[in-house]
């Protein structure tokens, strides 16, 4: 191109060369002569413009070799790259191509227009910023709440943590609302620190002392000239376990002659990062075990029934419905610490209970006071109403007593505690053992509460994560999708299983009633039509007529019954119905004989062993209502001759045998026995034990079976056994009464259909039991340490040793409770569980810390400092026991016998550092760490992103 | 300079991509040196200033543009291709702006001392005249000065009808001059008297064209650094601006 513009020689006069600067061509002198003013010259491109020409094709080139780059997206991201990745980065990245920019950069698959767009706009609304896409993956080790945050924690615990340093150290510190600039909304970029593209060398993560102070004002020159003196280092607050290394130094281990050693309790971690604890079993057992197990010894209770004066309360006029004869007398009893916190959410409870002391006790009522008569009479109503609730709804209802009582929900700690600190099987089982009648007496007094479905809702989801937690070992989600799984199974098979809130649905005294109706020939349903049925039968007839045990001269007889298990028994499973192993412990031996030794005095009295007599036959509720003593007044009122077969069985109808039995006073008023018999008199009395072995009678001979269980009779049993033949049906077909009623194991559990019996029988009258309230059918046995004590009616536990985790759970629900310190209702179960004295000796060494809402928080665990767990300061026993000087451990922690801990350990000011070691100094560090010798930067001992749970208060 | 590091550094103290901030001076001092160019051409305008002034504040800007790149750079070499081409961009249009200011305050005293004044335009028309004069020089002596036609054909006709190569253009001296006339001063004792002086005439001829060489040399330098700082000042432009929509598009901050 220049060439064409380079014109022929010319001669021209060479003092006027044609030269301008701007021309583009200008003339070159080929050849001159020097006597001569002409010359031969060559017009040639100017120099300014093969200048201008040289810019214009660089530019060009330039300008074309990016369009080119924009054009191809795998080599405009190769070419476009700032620089290399971090190792980590690019062996991650590298299976992504070049694609991998689009991991961190929303804008890798934009063009060249979107680029242009988000620097003269901004990013796009929708589009996530590189932070989100750097917590893709890193969101899993700095949350998803607050990663962005500074230090990862949130605003306000960052905040409170600012105040507290501010207020007792002259460090200045920026508050976060004057955080730097790039602190946009309280985040801060992860960019800001973290600069990508540096090279494989590089270290993504190292942060200078220049960042670090950009927020810490106070600056400081090197850690060995001007930082801050440590304050109570490395105690930061007190141990969760009370211990005095002193006393422990200097006394009791020279009293057991034993070589103190610190490697005996604080051994290293597997990581050989820090030096744990050692556990209960290898530290402390050897002395402190035998005293743990007789503090528990006692037990826990739960539920009790007090003793009740009936005389005095119907002197007074006043009913308390049933109540368990055995249970009657003078007013005694406490109300457990646990129960009294229960029937607190009772209003009219409450308002007896708010008036007593802290220490009530039934015996504290006078009978002749009709107040307090009164009194008694509510707290039986709420008694009542409590145990039909529990029964109904199980750790619901707890549940949702306690935020009655607390006024605030439970969450979800919490009622994973009670899922473990309860047992569903008991609470139900000493309901219906001890008060059958409680559908009939309560039933429609106490609603169904939205605070109970939705708890039981959360409960199921509590019970499913337990269940994965202890048996699984599965992800949570998966364990959750099995366990409801199983729950849909269960319900779905109805046929072999009863739902717990249909033991109470099922009246007791039903059976007795039908038995009734079937002598006059009516139907339940002509009955209800008749507007003489209370209850609301939950089993179908035709199956509950020939299981009920009818008195012996029923005019009708049901062959058709046999291998029907009886129904009473649908109200008591036992362990044996759900198909666990019969425990064979020292509890149950006990009740056993127990139980022998109070029928030998029962039978002291004068009556006569009891004889196998069909007469006697009522179904197990009666058990419980029938007085021991009462048949020895049955045995005159029989001698009287007066008998109303036709009225026993009738609820709420005077003379019946709710009415008669359950109520001697009104037997006396009325003075009609309840049977014809004198056999029929024979005293009945509780079944001591239902989560023990079962009573020997299998193998004696049916008299001696009958003396040593006098309460199981011709046809009944205990509720873990089944009837193979009904004997009523043997009685009808021979005749005559059955003597003896062997108890054999069933080769086939019964089963009952009753959820078709539910859907199919209607109206459901009493019965509310929808299906939300309806806890999962297959329930397991009572849990191990529970008892219920039919003698003394209580339900209590009885815990196992050091750890046992039903006490663990009861002491974290109370503790938990904000009140529990000063509320009398809280009280007595704060003195019980909380305190130091309480059972179990567990407050003696694990401390309890007050949070924020004046609730408790009991340190269970001796170390919770995770490694893994990072906080702002980071310390690695490793390589600092690698220095032959620092093996002995008192070089750096050195104990001071005269500093006394025990003080604080019984405070619940957590933040009381309690150590009996003088506290470390900067410059025992700083002797090796300083300037060219080992590191001194910030870094070296201070995180930046800080775990959540590190800055909690332990 | 100390105060833009004192704001660089605050700035990264504080947690911000301080590169930005040098950036955009950097792109706003390339607008304000290549206004330079465009105020040359607008010289017609008054009140825009001087040439003068503004060749002094393109001096100064284009300066601080390397402390400005330092800065921005954080000392380090850039390991992109992208990056490192407008580094090295950066680096031949700023170097040649150097290489410019040097020269233009150093090669006109060395103009000046080695005497003469020619234009660089003309220095071809001069150079032609010396071949010239040199040619009529030995043709006048005749067959008589065969020694020294000898001479002029074999060492002389070369030096006087071309141009100087790349070696001399790059490393201007004056070792063939001097070669040339102590070979003419070794021919004296072939001479005549008439003879030697048409040899220190040819002597003087050759120490005016190496003069004139010189003068062509280093003007050449004066005009021919322009071709690398202007030439590269585009491209340098267009870049530094691509790299700034880069920059925004995949910045790391918060949205």
């Amino acid at each position: 191109m220049i060439r064409k513009n380079i014109s022929t020689d010319s001669l021209r006069p060479i003092n006027t060369p044609y030269q301008r600067p701007h021309d583009k061509l200008q003339e070159v002198v080929v050849h001159a002569d020097d006597d001569s003013d002409q010359a031969i010259v060559r017009r040639a491109p100017s120099l300014r413009w093969r200048r201008g020409m040289f810019t214009l094709s660089v530019t060009a080139f330039t300008f074309g070799i990016l369009m080119l780059l924009f054009s191809s997206p795998s080599i405009r991201n190769e070419v476009l790259a700032p620089g290399g990745l971090c190792s980590a980065h690019a062996r991650i990245l590298a299976e992504k191509g070049t694609d991998r920019c689009a991991s961190c950069h929303p804008a890798a698959h934009q063009s060249l227009a979107g680029w242009v767009s988000t620097t003269v706009w901004g990013p796009q609304a929708n589009q996530p910023t590189q932070s989100e896409l750097c917590l893709k993956c890193h969101s899993q080790s700095l949350g998803d709440d607050f990663a962005m945050n500074p230090h990862s924690i949130s605003p306000a615990t960052l905040q409170r943590m600012t105040d507290a340093v501010a207020s007792t150290t002259q460090s200045q510190l920026d508050s976060i609302s004057r955080m730097p600039s790039p602190v946009y909304d309280g985040k801060v970029a992860c960019s800001a620190c973290h600069r990508e593209h540096q090279g494989d060398q590089q270290s993504l993560s190292a942060l200078t002392d220049a960042q670090c102070q950009s927020c810490h004002k106070n600056a400081f020159h090197s850690f060995e000239l001007d930082h801050p003196e440590f304050k109570n280092f490395p105690v930061k607050r007190r141990s969760s376990i009370a211990f005095d290394h002193a006393s422990h130094f200097g006394k009791h281990y020279p009293a057991s002659k034993t070589e103190f050693s610190c490697a005996q309790c604080h051994p290293s971690d597997s990581g050989n990062v820090v030096q744990t604890l050692a556990p209960f079993e290898q530290a402390c057992a050897q002395c402190h075990k035998q005293g743990i197990e007789t503090s528990s010894a006692e037990g826990i209770a739960l539920i009790a029934l007090p003793t009740l004066d009936v005389d005095a309360i119907e002197n007074q006029k006043a009913s308390i419905g049933s109540w368990p004869m055995a249970a009657t007398g003078d007013f005694d009893g406490p109300l457990p610490p646990l129960m009294r916190i229960l029937l607190s959410a009772d209003p009219q409870a409450a308002e007896v209970l708010n008036k007593k002391d802290d220490q009530f006790d039934f015996s504290d009522l006078d009978p002749d006071n009709a107040a307090d008569v009164a009194d008694s009479v509510t707290l039986v109503w709420a008694i009542k109403r409590l145990m039909f609730e529990m029964a109904r709804d199980g750790e619901a209802s707890i549940a949702r007593r306690f935020q009655v009582v607390t006024n605030e929900d439970l969450d979800a700690e919490r009622l994973a505690g009670l899922v473990q600190a309860l047992d569903t099987h008991a609470l139900r089982n000493a309901a219906t053992r001890w008060l059958p009648d409680l559908q009939g007496e309560v039933g429609e007094q106490v609603p169904i509460y939205n605070a109970s479905i939705e708890l039981r809702r959360k409960f199921e989801l509590q019970l499913a994560r337990s269940r994965d937690a202890i048996y699984l070992g599965d992800s949570t989600e998966r364990a959750l999708a099995k366990v409801i799984s199983e729950f849909a199974q269960h319900q779905n098979d109805q046929s072999r299983e009863i739902d717990g809130s249909q033991w109470l649905a099922v009246n007791p005294l039903h059976g007795l009633k039908q038995a009734k109706d079937n002598g006059t020939g009516k139907s339940g349903d002509q009955n209800e039509a008749d507007g003489q049925e209370a209850f609301t039968p939950v089993v179908e007839e035709s199956q509950v007529e020939p299981l009920v045990q009818r008195p012996p001269n029923s005019p009708v007889s049901d062959t058709s019954s046999k291998n029907t298990p009886d129904p009473t028994e649908l109200k008591l499973p036992t362990v044996k119905d759900v198909g666990a192993k019969p425990p064979a412990n020292v509890l149950a031996r006990e009740n056993e004989a127990q139980e022998q030794s109070y029928n030998q005095q029962e039978w002291a009295v004068g009556t006569t062993p009891p004889q196998n007599d069909p007469s006697r036959e009522i179904d197990g509720s009666e058990w419980l209502a029938v007085n021991p003593l009462q048949g020895l007044k049955r045995m005159g009122d029989n001698a009287k001759g007066q008998v109303d077969d036709e009225d026993a069985g009738l609820p709420g109808k005077e003379g019946n045998v709710e009415s008669i039995v359950q109520r001697p006073s009104n037997l006396r008023s009325s003075g009609k026995p309840s049977t014809n018999t004198t056999e029929s008199a024979q005293p009945k009395l509780p079944l001591a034990v239902d989560n023990g072995e079962k009573l020997p009678t299998k193998n004696l001979a049916p008299e001696n079976a009958a003396i040593a269980n006098p309460y199981i009779k011709q046809g009944e049993m205990e509720g873990s056994e089944w009837l193979v033949e009904n004997p009523l049906a043997k009685e009808s077909a021979h005749g005559q009464t059955q003597k003896t009623a062997l108890v054999e194991e069933p080769k086939e559990k019964p089963t009952v259909d009753l959820g078709k019996e539910n859907t199919s029988q209607a109206p459901v009258a009493n019965v509310q039991v929808p299906a939300e309230v309806k806890w999962p059918t297959e329930l397991p046995p009572i849990k191990e340490g529970w008892i219920r004590d039919d003698v003394t009616f209580q339900l209590r536990y009885q815990p196992r040793g050091h750890a046992d985790p039903v006490l663990k759970n009861w002491i974290d629900v109370v503790s938990k409770l904000p009140q529990s310190q000063t509320a009398s209702a809280l009280s007595p179960a704060f003195a019980q569980l909380i305190s130091r004295e309480g059972v179990g000796d567990c407050r003696r060494c694990h401390t309890a810390d007050q949070q924020d809402d004046r609730s408790l928080l009991v340190n269970w665990k001796a170390v919770y400092r995770n490694p893994d767990i990072a906080g702002f300061t980071k310390f690695a026993h490793g390589p600092h026991l690698t220095l032959p000087k620092l093996r002995d451990c008192s070089q750096c922690h050195q104990l001071e016998t005269d500093r006394r801990t025990f003080e604080t350990y019984e405070s619940f000011d957590a933040g009381q550092a309690a150590t009996n070691f003088a506290p470390m100094k900067v410059a025992d560090c700083a002797s090796c760490h300083q300037a060219g010798s080992v590191s001194n930067s910030c870094t070296q001992c201070h995180n930046y992103h800080v775990a959540p749970e590190a800055v909690c208060d332990r | 300079m100390v105060a833009l590091a004192c704001v660089v550094n605050v700035l990264g103290q504080a947690l911000w991509h301080s590169a930005f901030f040098t950036g955009y001076l950097l792109l706003g001092s390339f607008g304000v040196l290549t206004l330079f160019g465009v105020r040359k051409r607008i010289s017609f305008i008054p009140k825009v200033g001087s040439a003068s002034f503004w060749m002094q504040l393109h001096i100064y800007v284009g300066l601080a543009t390397f402390v400005m790149f330092g800065m921005h750079v954080n000392w380090s070499v850039p390991n992109g291709i992208f990056e490192s081409t407008l580094a090295v961009l950066f680096l031949i249009v700023g170097c040649s702006g150097v290489y410019g200011l040097i020269i233009t305050r150093a090669y006109p005293a060395k103009l000046t001392s080695v005497g003469g004044e020619v234009v660089f335009e003309k220095i071809p028309l001069e150079r032609a005249r010396l071949a010239s004069r040199a040619r009529a020089l030995i043709l006048q002596s005749g067959e008589s000065a065969e020694v020294l036609g000898q001479f002029y054909v074999n060492r002389l006709a070369a030096f006087f009808e071309k141009p100087r190569g790349w070696m001399y253009l790059a490393m201007p001296s004056g070792r063939l001059k001097r070669q040339l006339v102590s070979d003419i001063s070794d021919l004296n004792r072939y001479l005549t008297k008439d003879q030697r002086e048409v040899g220190e005439k040819l002597s003087q001829i050759i120490e005016d064209r190496d003069r004139l060489d010189y003068h062509g040399a280093l003007q050449g330098r004066l005009k021919g650094w322009l071709f690398l700082h202007i030439g590269f000042t585009y491209s340098l432009l267009l870049l530094s601006i691509v790299h700034g929509i880069l920059a925004h598009a995949f910045a790391g901050a918060i949205g």
